[in-house]
């Protein structure tokens, strides 16, 4: 474990200034901070997922490499290795307006997945987005961030902070 | 594994340089399946029988009857799928549209995907499904159903699909994502996974020569 938690720091690019309108300097709090909320319950995993952000004062979460390998690991083999998504069967990441439309909602559809019409880029689409119900905020937020980031997406970074708040409303 | 390689390519030199020979005897593709090895009464070395593909009858998105006789003479692609198949299914299906993209009017072969949840994917399901990855023409590609969900199963074994009802799977079924190249006598002559870009790849190049094969058996047949 201890193994795993010094690769992720290696991994770790330290995260560029950044300040946001909404949440401003709440979103620089502590991350555990933001998990002390109703109906979380910290496993020794979901620490240590914590512990190089707190190590790099933890002002949100910015570690691509997690984020991609969740991706690979959840994802790609729907949404394709380079969020092209499967003709009109399953919607693409890649420039998908869905990721700027309806932002604040993507950790709920991630958690608890989805089967009702979705459009996306105007094409509708119906079928099974499945849950993630094993994945911790903090790798949602790493996970939606390497989206919000590639094949042309430019996004915001997200913080664990924020992301554990949106979290919260879905439950 | 080598040979598998080697083996389309050295048929394919024979092929070229051998027009008298009978065609039928350059075995470039292995025959997979069941086999039953009969020893021969004289002594001499025993006959293997390999297993065809039992007889089907499915209904594919067009309504259409889809049986053995629709491919008699030709060859098809086939995998086992269900359309709200949650794991490996979109996948192994975009891999297989990838192959079919290569071939897409070539009458000598077809592509065939049979649903394992029968239930839910009735007719229309299996057209949404088919118009949504594309494919106009059913003849083409069939999205068929057997109708009987236990008989899919066993229909999967028989294509070297594997399929168990799994309730931690996700969908509830585990299978795996085996794309079966079968010959025009009803013989599978490839077993690729289909999650595996390399042997997508192997089956892409296999195709071409199952069909010069199939063509010689056929100008071999001609000639008579
Ligand atoms: C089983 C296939 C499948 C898997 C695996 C999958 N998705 Fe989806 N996803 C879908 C489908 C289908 C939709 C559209 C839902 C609908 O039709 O109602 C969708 C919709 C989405 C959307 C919103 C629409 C868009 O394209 O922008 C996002 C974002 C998304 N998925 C992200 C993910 C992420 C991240 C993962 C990995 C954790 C993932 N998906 C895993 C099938 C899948």
């Amino acid at each position: 474990m201890s193994e795993n938690v010094r690769q992720r720091v290696e991994s770790f690019s330290p995260p560029a200034p950044f300040s946001r309108g909404e949440g401003g300097a709440h979103s620089c709090q502590a991350p555990l901070s933001a998990g002390e909320g109703p109906g979380v319950r910290f496993r020794p995993a979901v620490l240590f997922a914590f512990l190089p952000l707190l190590a790099l004062a933890g002002c949100f979460s910015n570690n691509r490499h997690q984020g991609e390998k969740l991706y690979a690991q959840h994802c790609a083999s729907c949404h394709g290795d380079q969020g092209q998504g499967l003709e009109r069967l399953i919607p693409p990441l890649a420039g998908s307006d869905y990721l700027t439309d309806h932002r604040r909602e993507l950790p709920c559809l991630l958690h608890n997945g989805q089967n009702e019409v979705m459009v996306v880029n105007g094409v509708g689409y119906h079928n099974v987005m499945p849950s993630n119900k094993g994945l911790s905020p903090a790798q949602l937020t790493n996970l939606l961030n390497y989206i919000e980031s590639h094949w042309g997406n430019e996004a915001v970074p997200r913080t664990i902070h924020d992301v554990q708040a949106q979290l919260d409303k879905c439950r | 594994m080598l040979n598998r390689f080697l083996l389309p390519a050295l048929a394919a030199t024979l092929l070229t340089t051998a027009c008298t020979e009978p065609p039928k005897t350059v075995a470039a593709l292995p025959i997979l399946g069941e086999r039953d090895v009969r020893p021969r009464a004289d002594g001499g070395p025993a006959d293997t029988v390999y297993a065809a593909v039992p007889a089907f009858r499915l209904t594919d998105q067009a309504g259409q009857p889809v049986s053995n006789q629709t491919f008699a003479g030709r060859a098809y692609v086939t995998d086992f799928f269900f359309a709200t198949c949650p794991g490996i299914c979109p996948k192994m299906q975009s891999e297989l549209l990838k192959v079919y993209k290569k071939f897409p009017t070539d009458p000598r072969i077809s592509f065939l995907s049979i649903t394992i949840d029968p239930d839910h994917d009735s007719t229309a399901v299996l057209r949404d499904y088919a118009q949504r990855l594309g494919i106009g023409d059913a003849s083409r590609w069939h999205f068929a159903s057997l109708g009987d969900r236990a008989k899919s199963f066993e229909l999967a074994n028989h294509l070297l699909t594997g399929v168990v009802p799994d309730s931690l799977a996700p969908g509830g079924l585990a299978h795996n994502g085996t794309l079966a190249l079968v010959d025009d006598r009803g013989y599978i002559r490839g077993a690729y996974d289909g999650l595996n870009a390399g042997q997508v790849a192997a089956l892409q190049r296999d195709i071409p020569v199952l069909l010069a094969e199939i063509d010689g058996r056929k100008k071999g047949v001609a000639k008579k």
